[in-house]
């Protein structure tokens, strides 16, 4: 070989232009271990002059994608060239010419890749820049699970991939090969073969094919004079003796053996592939085989012989086009797109699969698919696809998929861009001289449709109708809550969406919360025959709003194919409030709960409840007293309600010190309360001589927050987080629970023994147990509640500890970022803490010689407080959902 | 789960839990105080251990998550009630088992001794069965509330008509909004769980009777008398001048307890100028209003020989008894067992209660006092009017009354009650 032809022929394989064509020496050394051993060096250019100097000889291969043993035995007309000095090795020959319509591997049949691949022209290769068929498979067509070989299906080879992550480039040829290298040899790649029958029904297989490394390699490699069966259903030698014009297809070398014939078009034929089977009695009997669920009889057949095999379906054919136009159609919260199809393998139906990647968002929608195939070779389509949000960037990539067919639509930079009315004309244009269609006339209808003009033509519509969306609520950055009531005859409404700036989003009725509401059905005498038992709604559409856009709206489409338009009523207020008036909406108990928070409550209030703690000013900070210079505790008590509880609280710290320098911090969360609490708090620091720092939040918070705050000022190394209403009984508190955590580094978290008024517990540690009526979620319970406390000096494990007495190292409370603000007002989040805690493996506990007073209030099960209920279970849901593992969920 | 620490337990202890429907800490009806009586005097027995676990309809006491709590101390329970039944004593508070079966663990009593089965639910006998089935369970019956749905007196719900038979039919007059069939099931119900009783206690054979009739094998019925508090320090009498015949009228004022009998009787002696006073301990507080109106009417309007003394404590009973002539129990309802009885007794005061029921048969007409048709108001006041004049009868009285069980007697009944259970085949 001259230089010119080793740069072009065995480039590096990091340099190479297509994968095939590369000398990869790194493989190289791996596959022919004698080999490496003689050139004892790894360097590249050792290695690759050792292969053209000694390998080609031996018949070695110069990567994993081409097999110079297989070549040889393949096409005995080359091996002669090659013994007669005219070419020097099989892969100079597949280089020069045999690129073109030659396999260059046993797993790698051009025929078959193309006959799966019709989009791929020569034209089309050109303009994927590929050199062949090959290439395009390694480099696209593998990653895409194009099948390019009946005996290497991807799906069935990954089927056996037990539990190891999916392939790092996608490509499951590469990874099969890569793992033969290493002796991992699959159970089975296809339906076709069977690699543990075909070992034992020819032992000297392997012996005849010494470079086989698996039993597939050695019958698709293998000399193929020896006649052997690749299964038990499948007799070479019979089929070629019954079908003469298979074994002369064989002879000429059109095939690699009567199976592949078979394969090829024999079994669709119905041929019987040995003396025991008849295919045609097969299909009589079995008329689901060919239903489509699967490619062929014989696989069927195989199938149901071997129940451990999973019957794969047929392959996908992929097939080519280019996009003409696309756009938003503004009145229809649609995005349109006009295509031209340039290869059709099967006939094209009325739903599409889309996935459009743009600059900065993927798409996976389905279509509404009107086509025009009357051309035969080529068709016309127009899609259409409801629901689109406006896209973020321009389209670069497009994807559709129906049934076993996919196509690879270009995207060219001349493509039309259009938007609204444009968008409309283009389509209109494109429907002149279109055939007639279910969805060509439903696209049409849709296109004609009044778009919306600002009034709500409801009332309107020749069907009997009554819609009222009473509240809508705005769940930053772009969630829509609705809230009100619709009543119709059952089955006439067909779809129900919301409006905004020109995208759309379906409002799913199968899965909105619906409520009863006989305040509406009394008013509704005139329209009995409505479907109207449970006819209040409530919905969460996340992502529904453009941004900047105009004032949002619904549509309702009817089943006569009529749309009316309703308004919605100003958003409410953030804050609070809307929170409140949300979770008030429904009391969900057992199968009802998880539906109404994972739907709603659980990510509307998620919204709201971050919105509410955005972008707050920052808070007052006042000292009373001087304050200690070095403090090893730094105590934080929320305020909130009883201020008056400081008084108390203060006049016990006072007395019952906590035996270590301790600053004390107030951190009120009711800022209408502020004037009043500084003025206790600088009585109090004078009376007890107990300096007190405040900090004053601008908006009531909640507990979370409220902690945080005091956190960021903190300056001792431990911190006691405490509520108001606990109250020490004997001095040195502060100085034991601290010599706990100095004593235990494993120890994350420890409190007091709390007790009521009356001495018995009121918490000595949580377990956190699932309870039937809420969805199973787990709920913090309190052991021993009530009851009379026992003797004992020893710490109290237990899975979580309560944030009325916490007490933590404040370098690791600040390395956890404080308490989680995600739990909204005050709930589970000292039982969040813990779990994090536990995460990092740490403990806590309850210290049963530190007893403190804590005047739990009274439960929330009064009447009318629906909302603290569901408050509660929103926070119960995130905790689930932060800390459910498979363990905890069963 | 945590099990607390044992006290010594000899052969001859026994841990026993007493079960009263309102803890004696915060009422102090007759029941309760019977429980509470019964746990100081086991605690009194060397070996033996009592506990008891009261309920109450007050939701102040609860805690959130914790029906049943500690209180009152160690070896006191407190039950808030959750969600009871009264028509057939069902407890469907759903957290009670758990916290039930919780507070067994902890005390692991031999003996469950219940004093009633309201607030607690007849249903409980079978949590008890289901958690310790090797336990006995005890029931003493205080009143004919599984019999009758009427507040278990067996009067009609006229108010005021004896009733001496409970039939579906009869009790579905009372009560028209319960059918024949409920009544029915009702009783199904509460046999169903009366099954699982290993032994029935009944202060009186009357009682007893009424429950045998009723259905409750004879077997395992037991006449035993309540056990009442220890008197108090001997309280001495006061010395009189006068010579006035001093009629006590001690409890409730009430309807059916016979106030009106009382009343109208001492109206017909103050007409005859009779040297008959009468002092009324006892207030009508937990009456309803109706009566209350009433009542008020005729404190205004009664004779001056009535006194009305309001309320007491019973601790100061004996001292009020002491210084009265004769106790009269004139209720107009069976009653059982009534506690004013044996507390004149040991105080050694004769009786006059009416002719039914369980007084009857706890006072001997002419050892222990007297009988008057009940509520025959002439014929107690010309029995109050003889005695007045005749003092020789009263004196002749006074030595031939039974001497009441003293609590001693009470508990080592009791005692040999339980024990007797554990050595049945």
């Amino acid at each position: 070989m001259t230089d010119d032809e080793i740069d072009l022929m065995l480039p590096p394989a990091g340099l190479a232009r297509t994968p095939w064509c590369a000398f990869d020496h790194a493989w190289y050394l791996r596959a022919y271990p004698d080999a490496a051993a003689e050139i004892g060096s790894d360097g590249f250019e050792e290695t690759r002059n050792f292969y053209i100097a000694e390998g080609v000889a031996r018949g070695h291969s110069p990567n994993m994608y081409f097999d110079e043993a297989f070549y040889r035995r393949r096409y005995p007309d080359i091996a002669a060239e090659i013994a007669a000095g005219r070419l020097v090795s099989g892969y100079q020959h597949y280089c020069l010419i045999g690129y073109v319509g030659r396999a260059p591997h046993w797993l790698f049949d051009p025929t078959t890749y193309a006959e799966i691949s019709p989009e791929l022209s020569e034209a089309a290769l050109v303009a994927f820049d590929c050199v062949n068929l090959y290439d395009h498979y390694l480099r696209i067509g593998a990653r895409q699970g194009r099948v390019a070989h009946w005996l290497f299906d991807p799906a069935t080879y990954e089927a056996t991939l037990s539990g190891t992550a999916s392939p790092a480039n996608g490509s499951a040829f590469a990874v099969f090969l890569g793992k033969l290298l290493l002796g991992d040899v699959p159970a089975r790649t296809s339906i076709y073969f069977d690699p543990d029958w075909f070992a034992a029904r020819y032992p000297d297989a392997f012996a005849a094919t010494p470079d086989a490394r698996c039993a597939l390699q050695a019958y698709l490699s293998g000399d193929r004079a020896a006649l052997r069966d690749p299964c038990p259903e499948f007799s070479e030698g019979f089929y070629r003796d019954r079908h003469p014009e298979a074994a002369e297809a064989v002879r000429r070398g059109d095939y690699a053996s009567g199976y592949a014939y078979f394969l090829a078009g024999g079994v669709a034929a119905l041929h019987a592939p040995s003396a025991q089977i008849d295919l045609e009695v097969y299909v009589a009997e079995h008329p689901e085989a060919l239903d489509g669920q699967c490619r062929d009889a014989f696989a069927h057949m195989r199938a149901s012989r071997h129940p451990a095999l999973a019957l794969p379906p047929p392959p996908i054919r992929h097939g080519g086009g280019v996009v003409q136009a696309h756009g938003m159609v503004d009145a229809l919260g649609a995005w349109a797109l006009v295509i031209n199809l340039t290869s059709i393998p099967v006939p094209v139906g009325m739903g599409m699969l889309v996935r459009a990647t743009f600059a900065a968002d993927v798409l996976d929608a389905v279509a509404i698919c009107a086509a025009d195939t009357t051309a035969g070779e080529t068709a016309r389509l127009v899609l259409l696809v409801e629901d689109a949000r406006l896209a973020r960037g321009p389209l670069r990539q497009l994807e559709l998929q129906q049934g076993r067919a996919a196509w690879h639509v270009a995207v060219p930079s001349t493509v039309m861009v259009g938007r609204g009315e444009t968008m409309i004309e283009r389509l209109q244009a494109e429907f002149v001289d279109f055939p007639p269609s279910l969805a060509a006339a439903r696209v049409q209808a849709m296109l004609r449709r009044a778009p919306f003009t600002g009034r709500d033509t409801i009332e309107s519509l020749s069907a009997k109708l009554r819609l009222h969306i009473e509240q809508s609520i705005l769940c930053p950055p772009d969630g829509v809550v609705l809230i009100g009531w619709m009543a119709a005859a059952p089955g006439l409404v067909r779809c129900l969406r919301l409006h905004s700036g020109g995208q759309s989003s379906t409002i799913d009725l199968a899965n909105v919360l619906r409520r009863r509401r006989p305040d509406v059905l009394a008013t509704l005498t005139d329209l009995s025959d409505l479907d109207g038992d449970e006819c209040g709604l409530l919905t969460y559409l996340p992502g529904a709003l453009a941004p900047s856009a105009a004032a949002p709206y619904l549509s309702v489409e009817l089943t006569n194919g009529e749309v009316g338009y309703a308004l919605l009523p100003p958003f409410r207020p953030q804050g609070l409030a809307t929170m409140q008036e949300l979770l008030g909406q429904l009391e969900p108990r057992y199968d009802l709960v998880a539906p109404a928070f994972d739907q709603v409550f659980g990510p509307a209030a998620t919204a709201l409840n971050r919105a509410r703690l955005a972008n707050l000013p920052a808070p007052r900070d006042i000292t009373f007293g001087s304050q200690p210079d070095a403090v090893m505790l730094s105590v934080i008590v929320p305020l909130y309600g009883r201020i008056d509880f400081l008084e108390y609280q203060a006049a016990l710290f006072a007395q019952s010190s906590p035996g270590v320098p301790t600053e004390f911090i107030y951190v009120l969360d009711q800022p209408e309360r502020q004037a009043e609490t500084e003025l206790l708090a600088a009585s109090v620091a004078a009376r007890f001589n107990l300096p007190i720092r405040l900090i004053l939040l601008p908006r009531n918070l909640g507990y979370a927050p409220a902690n945080n705050a005091g956190l960021r000022v903190a300056r001792g190394t431990y911190v006691a987080l405490m509520n108001s209403d606990v109250f020490p009984t004997a001095p040195g508190w502060g100085a034991a629970l601290v010599a706990r955590l100095a004593a235990d580094p494993q120890l994350g978290v420890v409190g007091a023994l709390l007790l009521y008024e009356d001495g018995t517990v009121q918490h000595q540690g949580m377990a956190l147990e699932p309870l039937a009526e809420f969805a199973g979620w787990r709920f913090p319970m309190h052991p021993r509640k009530g009851k009379r406390p026992l003797a004992g000096d020893d710490l109290l494990l237990a899975e979580a500890i309560t944030g009325a007495c916490m007490v933590l190292r404040r370098a690791e409370l600040v390395a956890q970022g404080g308490l989680d603000e995600a739990y909204a007002i005050g709930d589970f989040e000292d039982a969040d803490l813990c779990a994090r805690l536990a995460a990092n493996g740490q403990t806590s506990a309850v210290d049963p010689k530190v007893r403190m007073y804590h005047l739990e209030r009274q439960s929330q099960a009064a009447a009318g407080q629906a909302w603290r209920m569901n408050l509660t279970l929103f926070n119960a849901w995130t905790y689930h959902h932060r800390w459910t593992t498979p363990e905890t969920a069963a | 789960m945590t099990r607390r620490p044992a006290k010594a337990e000899t052969s001859a202890g026994r841990r026993v839990l007493l079960l009263s429907h309102s803890h004696p800490k915060l009422t102090r009806g007759g029941a309760e105080m019977a429980a509470v009586a019964l746990q100081a005097g086991l605690n009194a027995q060397p070996g033996w251990q009592a506990f008891l676990v009261g309920a109450t309809m007050d939701p102040g006491g609860a805690r959130d998550g914790s029906p049943i709590t500690q209180p009152f101390g160690d070896d006191d329970y407190l039950y808030t009630v959750g969600a009871f039944g009264w028509f057939n004593f069902a407890n469907r508070d759903r957290n009670f088992p758990r916290a039930f079966a919780e507070m067994l663990e902890e005390v692991r009593p031999d003996v469950l001794h219940f004093h009633h089965y309201l607030s607690f639910g007849v249903d409980t006998f079978d949590l008890v069965r289901r958690k310790l089935p090797d336990a006995k369970i005890v029931l003493t019956l205080h009143e004919f509330q599984a019999i009758c749905n009427h507040y278990g007196q067996m009067i009609k719900s006229d108010g005021h008509t004896l009733c001496r038979e409970a039939t579906p039919r009869d009790c579905n007059r009372c009560f028209s909004q319960f059918s024949r069939a409920d009544f029915f099931l009702r009783q199904l119900y509460i046999q169903r769980f009366f099954d699982l009783v290993d032994q029935f206690i009944a202060p009186s054979q009357f009682l007893a009777d009424r429950y045998i009739a009723w259905g409750v094998p004879a077997a395992k019925m037991r006449v035993l008398e309540n056990v009442i508090a220890s008197p108090a320090a001997s309280a001495t009498a006061v010395a009189r001048e006068d010579k006035l015949f001093r009629v006590g009228f001690f409890g409730q004022v009430s309807r059916l307890k016979g106030i009106n009998v009382l009343l109208d009787a001492a109206t017909r002696l103050a007409e005859e100028k009779s040297a008959v006073t009468f002092d009324i301990h006892g207030d009508d507080s937990n009456q309803p209003d109706e009566f209350r109106a009433d009542f008020a009417k005729r404190r205004t309007t009664a004779a001056h020989n009535v006194r009305f003394h309001g309320a007491y404590d019973n601790s100061r009973v004996d001292a009020l008894m002491r210084n009265v002539d004769v106790v009269v129990v004139p209720s107009i309802w069976w009653e059982n067992s009534p506690i004013v009885i044996q507390e004149a007794l040991r105080n050694g005061k004769p009786i006059i209660c009416s002719d039914i029921g369980g007084m009857a048969e706890k006072v001997r007409p002419g050892l222990d006092g007297w009988h008057i048709p009940v509520g025959d108001a002439p014929a107690l006041a010309d029995l109050l009017s003889r005695l007045a004049t005749d003092r020789k009868a009263l004196a002749a009285m006074g030595k031939t009354l039974r001497t009441a069980a003293t609590p001693a007697d009470g508990v080592a009944a009791h005692l040999a009650l339980y024990d007797g259970l554990f050595s049945r085949p």
